[in-house]
């Protein structure tokens, strides 16, 4: 299409007028969308709290300063239950998100008309719900705890780790688990010998990332009573100890920290 | 899940005396395959394996080559027509008896088809899953003598003491070595290999070739090759079946292969006109260089 005729001889352009035109068309209504967007959001904004907001942060920051440095023994406790809701969390969801990756990749689905869709459908909806809301709905049924924060983190990272492994599934080459099928092998030896050797590296990947995540999802979880130092945060937010604020938040940046100079360091060593 | 363990003796008694004992053909005949609705890729395809021959598939990419080994293991589900192994037709197979047929097909691929992550021994033993259980096999409990037997191969083949090396850190021509012993391993009647040189340098091309011949002489195997090398396909196969569009257009000695057949099976461009270089028969074994060689070669 490109290609154009004038007098004889061939001229080229890297796209043709109605492509041209659909492009600034398209971005045009890109830039509307913006402007309203953005309007729309001022209308609603009190701009006399924003005036103030240096002032607020000063008094903020005078508050939480000096950190309550004895305070920070006690967070030994709830930061240890934070990593175990996450190391939990993220160890059930794998566990979940496994079978769900393999009835929805094509070349493992039992069938593609009716499992596949399900499948996909129920990671796509672990992803949609955060984690926060997950918890929240699970402390209503489950009662406050550490318990509906394992299972918050879970049901999060199912979608997750789900989809990421189902498509390491689809992408994998089919050659190695059509010699296994040529050596007499059922279909589990095939996809166990052929296929599950490719995707070891994505697995442990994509679960030691996702644990990297939950830690630092785990962190906020208490703030709807699920558990770990988010519960201390709050209450200190509650009883205004800004300067127990302050320690718990060096704190949650300490262990995140860490999770991800861990995460690294193992991502680093797959292959 | 695999066969019983008890039946293993029986199974590998009979192997044992393949040498001298029983003798294992191969007959494909009118095969018609086609990919969903498009057009065939095989129409009416015949050629018989007498026990212990070796027989190169030559033509063009796209004749249909790679589709008709697929065909035989049932990778390719056949339109029409029949795949006798000893007489039984493969075609009508349920699923658990073709998977022993499937056993009984030994397959060493183009790109060697090997898990480059897992280490030359477990390769080799994927060879063995066809009479080994789902549990045994997942925890790498493989029987001591298909352990004894592997080591055996992997001595044949040239590959002793890597038995712990990761394939993935192997060369072309060892991997191939693996993809050997894997299907040796099988205990297989026939070989079916497809390609086995396609991304190998000429040198390792003809070690694998020699290779591959010697073992089906010292197994009295029937093979099955596929050759892109028309030279490869002349030297090493004493019967050729030239493939065109799906039918053969040639089966006979490889010393009846001359430019008049080769032009058949590949079309006119194959060989270099006549009068163009010196002379030189195009495609004559191991000249090299002229025009019919390097298409052919391709």
């Amino acid at each position: 299409m490109p290609v154009l005729v004038r007098d004889g001889t061939r001229e080229w352009r890297r796209r043709t007028s109605a492509e041209q035109w659909l492009r600034f068309l398209g971005a045009l209504g890109l830039t509307g969308l913006l402007v309203a967007a953005v309007s729309a959001i001022s209308a609603q904004t009190t701009w006399a709290f924003i005036l103030d907001a240096g002032l607020q942060l000063q008094d903020l920051a005078l508050r939480m300063f000096p950190p309550d440095g004895a305070y920070s023994v006690s967070l030994f406790r709830p930061l240890l239950d934070t990593l175990h809701i996450a190391t939990l969390g993220t160890a059930l969801g794998v566990l979940i998100a496994l079978p769900l990756a393999f009835a929805s990749a094509r070349p493992t689905t039992p069938s593609r008309r009716y499992v596949r869709p399900i499948a996909i459908l129920l990671l796509v909806t672990s992803r949609s719900v955060n984690s926060i809301i997950w918890a929240l709905m699970l402390v209503v049924l489950l009662g406050p705890g550490m318990l509906a924060g394992v299972l918050a983190i879970a049901f999060r990272s199912v979608g997750f780790v789900g989809k990421l492994i189902y498509e390491a599934i689809e992408e994998a080459p089919t050659l190695p688990v059509t010699a296994m099928e040529t050596t007499g092998a059922g279909r589990a030896q095939a996809l166990a010998f052929g296929l599950l050797p490719q995707i070891m590296p994505t697995m442990a990947g994509v679960s030691i990332y996702r644990w990297e995540i939950n830690i630092r999802e785990a962190t906020i979880l208490g703030l709807v009573g699920a558990g770990g130092i988010g519960m201390a945060l709050q209450a200190s937010i509650d009883a205004l100890r800004w300067s127990r604020v302050s320690v718990i938040l060096f704190a949650i940046l300490g262990t995140v920290v860490f999770a991800e100079l861990v995460s690294a360091r193992i991502r680093r060593g797959l292959g | 899940m695999g066969s019983d363990p008890q039946d293993r003796p029986g199974v590998r008694h009979e192997l044992g005396v393949s040498v001298s004992g029983p003798e294992h053909s191969l007959s494909i005949q009118s095969l018609h395959v086609r990919y969903g609705r498009g057009e065939p890729v095989l129409s009416g395809a015949s050629i018989a394996l007498a026990p212990k021959e070796i027989v190169g598939l030559i033509g063009a990419s796209g004749a249909g080559k790679s589709t008709l080994l697929r065909a035989v293991q049932r990778l390719v589900e056949p339109e029409s027509g029949e795949i006798l192994l000893d007489g039984v037709d493969l075609t009508k197979l349920a699923r658990t008896e073709l998977r022993d047929a499937r056993r009984r097909l030994g397959m060493i691929f183009q790109e060697h088809a090997l898990i480059e992550r897992l280490s030359v021994m477990e390769n080799v033993l994927t060879g063995t899953l066809g009479r080994t259980g789902f549990w045994q096999s997942a925890r790498r409990r493989f029987a001591p003598e298909d352990v004894t037997e592997a080591f055996g191969l992997l001595d044949r083949v040239g590959l002793t003491g890597l038995e712990d090396s990761r394939c993935d850190e192997l060369s072309g021509g060892q991997k191939q070595r693996v993809g050997i012993a894997r299907a040796l391993i099988q205990h297989p009647d026939v070989l079916l290999v497809d390609e086995p040189t396609a991304s190998l340098d000429p040198a390792t091309s003809v070690r694998i070739m020699t290779l591959i011949t010697e073992i089906c002489l010292e197994r009295g195997l029937a093979a099955l090759i596929n050759l892109h090398d028309v030279p490869l396909a002349r030297r090493f196969c004493p019967r050729i079946v030239g493939l065109k569009e799906g039918e053969v257009v040639f089966d006979g000695p490889a010393s009846a292969l001359d430019d008049e057949i080769l032009r058949r099976v590949y079309g006119d461009d194959a060989v270099g006109a006549p009068a163009g270089h010196q002379g030189s028969p195009a495609g004559t074994e191991g000249s090299g260089g002229t025009d019919g060689e390097n298409i052919l070669g391709r």
